[in-house]
């Protein structure tokens, strides 16, 4: 192995596993870390990589030792090398004391909740909100952290739950590392004012949406123009494939309604397809009569 | 209703790597071409998936696979031990392809990218 430094890092990263595991895979691992160096992957990767590797497979159920020794016994010997800490809190198994969850409960003050809790934790992790679809309205809009700064590493997740109007699948939370230092921008949907376009929208046939309920999913165009003209709105329509589709739209038989989007309160897109969509739909039944 | 939902369960126990995480996905569709030590796989994957497997995560993985019989790991040559996909690991990488293509197709459609 190239450099008594290099080796050194690396034969102490391979020494934190298991001596199971080194019986096994030792001499392979210092042979393919050799191998990776020469190819040019950094010696700091290489050790990083085993080192969490090693936390992974102490922390892991069967050798039953007290995970706290194991971590404890694994940051130490990170330290005392100089490796990143950051990188391996963040790639360890995330236990319920080493993350933060911020999760919505009461959607008519989502920012405002998201807020206090991250304030409370000292997170520069700034809430904006923006005009959404009614389903999306008191959820995280994806991506669900923006902006992430350096020290941002390791963001483990989101959590989801129930769309307001039951659908299911909106994000209403985050998990963040403790440790996190970074500063983000979480974004949430807030109810649109009159006129106002939509920065996010969900599914138009989707359980809280304009159109659920409406039995228009799957009729033909010609029979779902009128019911769609008594809600009037303003309507583009558009081929499944995203393409305007000019008027006069086809009303033959051939065309059926296959989804569609609401830009604002008062303006739709509306798509269609030359077969019915039904059997494919993801809202399943949504978009037919309750 | 009912036997969708049914349908969709049996789908999901099917789908053994749905958990397992990307590496382990990763390693399996790389023996599926033939049996590899750590190194070729870390070469192969890079190869098709543009991804840089790291040491630890690698091994890490192919432990994992090895305790639940998707691959097994043959005779050593040298130091390098070769593994290969099991049938069992066939068939999850299969079940698991087929979930992927699912989801792919209702994004797809979502996106308005499937073609009419």
């Amino acid at each position: 192995m190239p450099g008594s430094r290099s080796a050194r890092l690396v034969t102490t990263a391979l020494r934190c596993y298991p001596p199971r595991w080194r019986s096994r895979h030792g001499d392979e691992a210092v042979e393919l870390a050799t191998l990776l160096m020469r190819d040019g992957m950094p010696v700091r990767s290489i050790a990083c990589s085993y080192f969490m590797g090693a936390a992974r497979a102490r922390l892991a159920p069967g050798p039953r030792r007290r995970l706290g020794v194991a971590a404890g016994t694994l940051l130490v010997a990170a330290a005392s090398l100089g490796a990143p800490l950051a990188l391996l809190s963040s790639s360890a198994p995330a236990s319920a004391a080493s993350v933060i969850r911020a999760r919505i409960t009461n959607r008519a003050d989502a920012a405002g909740q998201l807020e206090s809790v991250l304030r409370s934790r000292h997170l520069h992790i700034t809430v904006t909100q923006e005009p959404v679809s009614p389903s999306l309205v008191g959820s995280i809009i994806g991506p669900g952290i923006r902006r992430v700064s350096s020290g941002g590493a390791g963001i483990v997740g989101e959590m989801t739950g129930p769309c307001a109007g039951g659908a299911r699948g909106c994000v209403d939370g985050i998990v963040l590392p403790a440790r996190f230092t970074g500063s983000a921008r979480i974004v949430v949907g807030r109810a649109a004012k009159p006129g106002e376009r939509y920065a996010a929208a969900a599914d138009i046939f989707r359980p809280g949406e304009m159109l659920h309920c409406s039995a228009l999913l799957g009729e033909s165009v010609g029979q779902a123009r009128t019911a769609l003209q008594s809600l009037h709105v303003k309507i583009a329509w558009e081929t499944d494939g995203g393409k305007p589709v000019r008027w006069p739209v086809p009303v033959g038989r051939r065309y059926y309604i296959a989804g569609g989007t609401a830009l604002s309160a008062g303006s739709i897109a509306i798509r269609i397809a030359a077969k019915d969509p039904a059997p494919i739909s993801p809202e399943g039944s949504h978009g037919r009569r309750c | 209703m009912v036997s969708r939902k049914l349908d969709r369960d049996d789908a999901t126990d099917q789908d053994v790597l749905r958990r397992a995480g990307d590496a382990s996905v990763l390693i399996l569709t790389s023996l599926a071409g033939g049996t590899k030590h750590g190194y070729a796989l870390i070469q192969d994957i890079k190869g098709f998936a543009g991804v840089q497997l790291g040491p630890g995560t690698l091994y890490g993985a192919l432990d994992r696979l090895e305790r639940l019989r998707l691959i097994e790991a043959l005779p050593a040559e040298e130091r390098r031990h070769p593994y290969r996909i099991t049938a069992a690991g066939a068939m999850a990488l299969r079940a698991h392809l087929d979930s992927i293509e699912r989801v792919s197709a209702a994004g797809r459609l979502r996106l308005g990218l499937a073609g009419i």
